[in-house]
């Protein structure tokens, strides 16, 4: 396979959000566009498709497919194109499980850690709060092995929570991009990002408070 | 005559609010009022703190690296897709 390098153009390029000079390139048949956009974007959009059951051959190829189908299509909307990416993504992988990105739990929280709506003095308050983590907890965060239990919590979240968080908190995107990845609302985007950090955040809290 | 204060939310509201908070994504009198609380709550003041915390814990999950076999397969792609 040729040695195909990003020029220095292309990167600054890919900063701009609207990837507009690399997309036309590609269509220019430039490979080496095509590899700018790939670098920048590939990790998100594969994390985005592993949220789907499948092997990690398959979600290379979902990607793979979304690629070329943003690519040969032109855009409807001013959306950037790893948005419209990602919506191909999602697309690829509920047509080759038949399994939708579902929309949140409308029960995410823990309720019994609060005094009960008819409490006389406290009602809705802490009951059970949480403790403080502080600084060892922190360091404690900071090791290896947490983010790899992490990465088990994060995916028993299911597929809609899994998808939003993989987007917004991993990958560090608007919601509004999460939301038009999988096409849902804003609301409905905010209302899995809750769900699922309140997941993990509990699962973190599990840990911390089991040592 | 004024207006009377909003009345105090409780915490499980609050709760329920912190992620939309930490995205800036309130209303103007809503985050006001969660601001309120956190200045009397400890509880929910923690709460807030591991949630930030957990969101940079998400963060460190990134894997940036594509495969070089995965960027051969795709520029190979890639160029049939230009040849038509």
């Amino acid at each position: 396979m040729p040695d195909i390098a990003a020029s220095s153009a292309d990167a600054r390029s890919i900063t701009t959000g609207s990837n507009a000079a690399l997309i036309s390139a590609c269509h220019a048949g430039d490979p080496a566009a095509f590899l700018t956009l790939v670098r920048h974007h590939h990790p998100a959009l594969r994390a985005l498709a592993r949220c789907w059951p499948g092997s990690p051959h398959d979600a290379e190829r979902a990607v793979a497919h979304a690629w070329l189908a943003v690519l040969g299509s032109s855009p409807p909307a001013p959306r950037p194109l790893r948005a419209r990416a990602a919506r191909a993504v999602v697309a690829a992988c509920v047509e080759r499980t038949g399994v939708a990105c579902e929309p949140a739990p409308p029960s995410w929280l823990d309720t019994t850690r609060f005094f009960p709506t008819d409490h006389d003095l406290w009602a809705r308050e802490w009951a059970d709060p949480p403790r403080p983590w502080g600084a060892i907890a922190e360091r404690r965060l900071a090791m290896r092995d947490i983010p790899r239990a992490l990465g088990r919590t994060v995916r028993e979240l299911g597929i809609g929570p899994t998808a939003a968080l993989t987007l917004c908190d991993v990958h560090g995107w608007p919601v509004a991009e999460c939301a038009f990845a999988l096409a849902r609302s804003e609301s409905q985007a905010r209302a899995l990002l809750r769900a699922a950090r309140e997941g993990v955040r509990a699962a973190l809290e599990a840990e911390i408070d089991s040592r | 005559m004024s207006e009377l204060p909003a009345p105090r939310m409780s915490c499980r509201e609050v709760v329920e609010l912190l992620s939309d908070y930490i995205e800036e994504a309130l209303p103007g009198a809503t985050r006001a009022r969660v601001d309120a609380h956190l200045e009397t709550c400890p509880d929910c003041t923690a709460y807030l703190a591991q949630l930030r915390t957990t969101i940079g814990v998400l963060g460190r999950l990134r894997e940036d690296d594509v495969p070089q076999p995965v960027l051969d397969d795709l520029v190979q792609a890639f160029r049939d897709w230009h040849a038509g």
